[in-house]
């Protein structure tokens, strides 16, 4: 196969049940479709019972995802190790014994940006000698290439025009790039991360340190325009809350790690071992992550900062918040194919894990407000219908869930911003609710999308900070 | 500055997966005896003697409700009383089926208040261990307080107070905690716990106000940087220690309000607080007296209740007040606060008359003077890592000093029992509980004729009997619960009865042989609680007359507390106009 081939369908060749080409396995199909049939049935036979076994099945799978939410906080409480390298033990290092370190930037339609990118890799400390940059650029994007041309990029950095071909995604290009990747370890850095200079010695020193077993090595991300306006101070708390208290808690206990977009740092010989980034899979990091678990490697949380521009316009956000939802059904539709493989690769804790926390993201975003709308709905008409669809056993579960549930959310979102450092957003973190309801429109809008264009890559717009700059406010 | 979460620096050495090994608390042991201790008490004296005060009997009637009424559902709660004092009956209210007398003698509220009274017991323990008391002094003191005569009978008589005295005993030892070693943590295990003490009865705002501004304050005082990340921090701070609260105050207000219509029931329903207060005031007993006679008989009464339960409080109080100031003694400060904000909101309401003065509402004494002595005890090691030395003093008190001194205030503690318990005797000071444990008194002043038990609901017992032996179907008996849920637990057919917690309850009392009900009970109206009973208050007169809807068919004479009782059969309007 040619190099772009092997990009494409590198995976897809070489394990095809794992490939999100196809969203949906055959037998999935097949098994939709029986569903809904019986469904229809039931709803003409006996339209109650459909009623009560709808709402028994959104009310256990709520259940269920707060309840795997609140196992993943009482673990983060009790303090996970993650891996810290301290300043000296990086500059420990000699340069000669450092490996080679491939750094894969794909970047797209980015030329007011590009030059802050190549910046932020300069900034690294280590070896030029021994970096492999690649900025993976599509051929069809000159406005990015003649600005990178224009900056005259270093020689460890490298301009790798990825060839133009269908699935126009990140992690096509990122394979792309892989496939004349010079180092031993491999990571991906955004267009417009800032990360941490010592980030690469860490990381090297870190592998040193951990089991085999540990294949890759997530670093936090945060974001550099935290308080730019609300939605910003949002996203910074939500990610305040994943990169600081439940991915550390994730990591240490038993379940695969869905991967953030940047800054992993893997062993280059794992790619050999499991194969690449899949290219039709819109969350290729959290469906990586997923794979490499399945396969018994782990991956640890390392203890240095990647910042990120946050997403500060409401429009842009939705598209990204669908973009993740549509990436996460996806990657649960892939993986579940096989069930009984799924469950012995990840065994039952790991299972539950992956349900709770890649299926029940998208979907309990969706299944809140439905609660709610159905609840004030109740107590303020007391229609009928919901009484007779909400039957005791289900309905105490249900209704103690969604209050506990929501206020313990609500709660530990005010907490995150005190234990990790951020208390001025606290303010931000009482208004989360109207955070949750965007989360919920997005949601919907990736269900639509997943059924009609799956392989639509939404591209998110950066140097949005630099825009409002511009216009001087 | 983020503080070490999930940071446990793994440098150097180390592989990346640390978890120690949870280590079961071995003090867990203290709760487990107290427990023990206390539900053998209960039985002797639930069982045995009786002794279980009417409010505690009304809430296992009010959890018998919600599962074996006519028309059980979980609403039937209702929203007089906080929940928490009643939902953990509702899954013991179904042993009823193979041991009747865990409703009937109310024996199911004995074991809630028993476990919770055994973890307050465990957390008096626990706190003293965090401010570094030794050993010895530390279970002579955890043994003083579990044995004090009043933490005796609430921990069996099915009372709320041992909830409430646990709950708030957690939000100590955290806020305690969180003062030394400043994790946040802490700070969220004290705010849920006042929540949920907010749940088990309402004068946990008190304290929850209290904690709230303490939490300002030192958060405030201790941020360090920029004006705007110091207010930050305080700002956070007091939304974590506050906002549990807070929920619940909201929750619970939106629930009342949306399932009967009232936010706040206990202060305004008929059958709630401020209506038992005008009632007693035409009670014959000293008490009701109180109120009349002005503020400072009142104040004194209630300092007098106080210093009952705990002789030497205000000596307690002095000395902390002076240790406090030479800052030898931060231990204090939270103790203080949270019950001295209790007492206060107890008194306040008292002074106004929300509130009876009753003994049981100074309750918080007994933990603030155990924890005080705690805190005030020479030669203690603080546990949790110190943020800053407590123990300013460059010049500690020597051995004998400290040996004396501890054996001094450890033998006060001590010497309050008796006088406590005798106090417990005092009409005056303590109405209610003189009477209720009267089977305990009468047997110390005249141990020869025995132990004998209360007895209670002798009329109810009968009346219940009486309406079995019918042999009615379900929904035949209108009867309100307010004075006449003795009855409904004394019978074994409890859904042959018409409640108010039954959602056709006004219909059903409008017009009852419309419904289909045969008979009615009324209580007799000369005494004003039973004055208040729907049927008395919606049919003038019924007790003699039957106000037309029904004719009399047996009495049933009040016996030593117990009301009168009549039975009356209904009769349909065609009859009644054909019989006058």
């Amino acid at each position: 196969m040619t190099r772009l081939e092997l990009s494409i369908h590198g995976l897809e060749s070489r394990a095809p049940e794992l490939s999100a080409r196809r969203i949906l396995s055959g037998a999935q199909r097949r098994l939709f479709l029986l569903a809904l049939i019986l469904l229809a049935i039931l709803v003409v036979v006996a339209l109650p019972v459909a009623a009560i076994a709808l709402v028994a099945f959104g009310t256990a799978l709520y259940v269920a995802t707060f309840l795997g939410w609140l196992q993943l906080t009482m673990m983060a409480l009790k303090r996970p190790g993650i891996v810290s390298i301290s300043d000296r033990e990086a500059y420990a290092i000699a340069d000669d014994d450092l490996p080679i370190y491939t750094v894969l930037v794909p970047a797209y339609k980015e030329p007011e940006v590009i030059h802050r990118t190549i910046a932020a890799l300069e900034a690294l400390v280590y070896p030029t000698d021994r970096l492999d940059i690649k900025l993976l650029l599509e051929e069809d994007d000159l406005e990015t290439i003649e600005a990178v041309r224009a900056v005259g990029p270093p020689p460890h950095m490298q301009l790798v025009i990825v060839p133009t071909a269908e699935p126009r995604t990140k992690p096509k290009a990122c394979n792309y790039g892989l496939t004349t990747a010079r180092g031993d370890i491999v990571t991906i850095y955004d267009a417009e991360d800032r990360p941490e200079p010592l980030q690469l010695r860490r990381a090297v020193a870190a592998f040193r340190l951990v089991d085999e077993s540990v294949a890759c090595l997530q670093a936090r991300l945060s974001y550099f325009n935290a308080h730019q306006n609300l939605l910003t101070r949002w996203f910074t708390v939500e990610y305040a809350s994943w990169f600081m208290m439940l991915l550390p808690a994730l990591a240490s206990g038993g379940g695969p790690v869905p991967l953030g977009g940047t800054s992993m740092h893997i062993r280059r010989a794992v790619f050999d071992a499991i194969g690449a980034w899949d290219p039709y899979n819109v969350t290729e990091d959290a469906d990586f992550g997923v794979r490499l678990y399945r396969s018994g490697w782990r991956t640890s949380v390392l203890d240095s900062t990647t910042y990120e521009e946050a997403n500060s316009d409401v429009v842009n956000w939705i598209k990204q918040r669908s973009h993740w939802h549509k990436g996460y059904l996806m990657t649960w539709l892939v993986h579940m194919r096989q069930p009984a493989r799924l469950w012995r690769e990840l065994g039952p804790a790991g299972f539950f894990r992956f349900n709770v926390l890649i299926g029940g993201t998208p979907l309990i975003v969706l299944l809140n407000p439905i609660f709610w709308w159905i609840t004030i709905l109740w107590f303020t008409l007391h229609p009928a219908f919901v009484q007779a669809i909400f039957p005791p056993w289900i309905f105490y579960p249900g209704l103690t869930c969604m209050v506990a549930g929501n206020f313990l959310v609500y709660f530990a979102g005010v907490v995150t911003t005190r234990m990790t450092g951020h208390p001025r957003l606290v303010g931000a973190a009482l208004l989360a609710p109207f955070y949750w309801l965007m989360m919920s429109v997005a949601a919907v809008k990736a269900v639509v999308q997943l059924i009609n264009s799956p392989a639509k890559w939404e591209k998110t717009v950066h140097g949005l900070d630099l825009a409002v700059q511009k216009v001087g406010l | 500055m983020a503080e070490a979460v999930g940071t446990l620096t793994l440098s150097g050495r180390q592989a990346q997966k640390s978890s120690e090994p949870v280590r079961v608390d071995r003090a867990l042991l203290i709760f487990w005896i107290a427990a023990a201790a206390y539900l053998i008490l209960a039985v002797l004296s639930v069982l045995a003697l009786n002794m279980m005060p009417g409010d505690s009997l009304s809430r296992v009637a009010i959890a018998q409700r919600v599962i074996f009424s006519r028309d059980p559902h979980l609403a039937a709660v209702g929203f007089v009383w906080n929940p928490l004092q009643t939902l953990p009956l509702v899954p013991l209210v179904p042993l009823r089926l193979v041991w009747p007398d865990v409703v009937r003698l109310g024996f199911a509220a004995s074991l809630v208040s028993v476990a919770f009274m055994a973890g307050a017991v465990y957390q008096i323990h626990a706190i003293l261990r965090d401010f570094g008391v030794r050993l010895l002094p530390r279970v002579l003191l955890t043994a003083v307080f579990a044995l004090h005569p009043m933490i005796l009978y609430y921990a069996v008589n099915g009372m709320s107070e041992a909830m409430l005295l646990f709950f708030l005993l957690i939000a100590v030892r955290q806020l305690g905690n969180w003062l030394r070693s400043r994790e946040t943590l802490r700070l969220v295990y004290a705010g849920l716990a006042l929540g949920i003490a907010y749940f088990s009865r309402y004068e946990a705002l008190a304290p929850a106000a209290a904690a709230v501004l303490l939490v300002l304050l030192i958060s405030w005082l201790r941020s360090r940087g920029q004006a705007l990340d110091r207010m930050a921090a305080a700002l956070s701070d007091t939304v974590i220690i506050g906002l549990p609260v807070a929920a619940a105050f909201i929750f619970w207000a939106l629930a009342s309000w949306i399932i009967v219509g009232q936010p706040f029931e206990a202060l305004t329903s008929a059958y709630g607080n401020a209506v038992h207060m005008q009632v007693a005031q035409y009670q014959r007993v000293a008490a009701a007296v109180e109120y009349s006679q002005g503020w400072l008989p009142a104040t004194t009464l209630a300092f007098r209740r106080m210093l009952t339960l705990e002789p030497f409080l205000l000596v307690l109080l002095f000395v902390a007040a002076v240790q406090i100031f030479r800052r030898r003694a931060h231990d204090a400060v939270v103790p203080l606060a949270v019950f001295g904000a209790v007492l206060l909101f107890m008194l306040g309401a008292y002074l106004r008359g929300t509130i009876f003065g009753d003994l049981r509402y100074f309750i918080a004494v007994i933990p603030v003077a155990t924890l005080l002595i705690g805190a005030l005890l020479p030669g203690r090691q603080p546990r949790p890592p110190v943020a800053r030395p407590l123990l300013v003093s460059s010049r500690p008190p020597g051995r004998l000093v400290s040996i004396g001194t501890s054996a001094l205030l450890i033998g006060l503690a001590m010497a309050s029992l008796p006088i406590s318990a005798v106090g417990m005797s005092d009409r005056t000071v303590a109405p209610t509980q003189s009477d209720e444990l009267s089977p305990v008194f009468n047997f110390v002043h005249h141990p020869g004729a025995g132990l004998v038990a209360l007895r209670r609901n002798v009329t109810e017992r009968a009346v219940a009997h009486a309406v079995d032996a019918l042999q009615l179907g379900s929904g035949k008996v209108l009867l309100d619960v307010f004075v006449g849920y003795p009855i409904v637990l004394y019978s074994d057919r409890p859904t042959q009865f018409v409640i108010p917690s039954d959602r056709d309850w006004r219909v059903a009392i409008s017009d009852p042989s419309a419904d289909g009900v045969e008979y009615f009970l009324v209580p007799s109206p000369t005494n004003p609680l039973a004055a208040l009973d729907d049927l008395n208050r919606t049919y003038p007169g019924i007790f003699e007359t039957g106000a037309g809807i029904g004719q009399p068919v047996a009495t049933f004479p009040g016996i030593g507390h117990s009301g009168a009782w009549r039975l009356f059969r209904v009769v349909s309007h065609a009859t009644a106009e054909s019989g006058s």
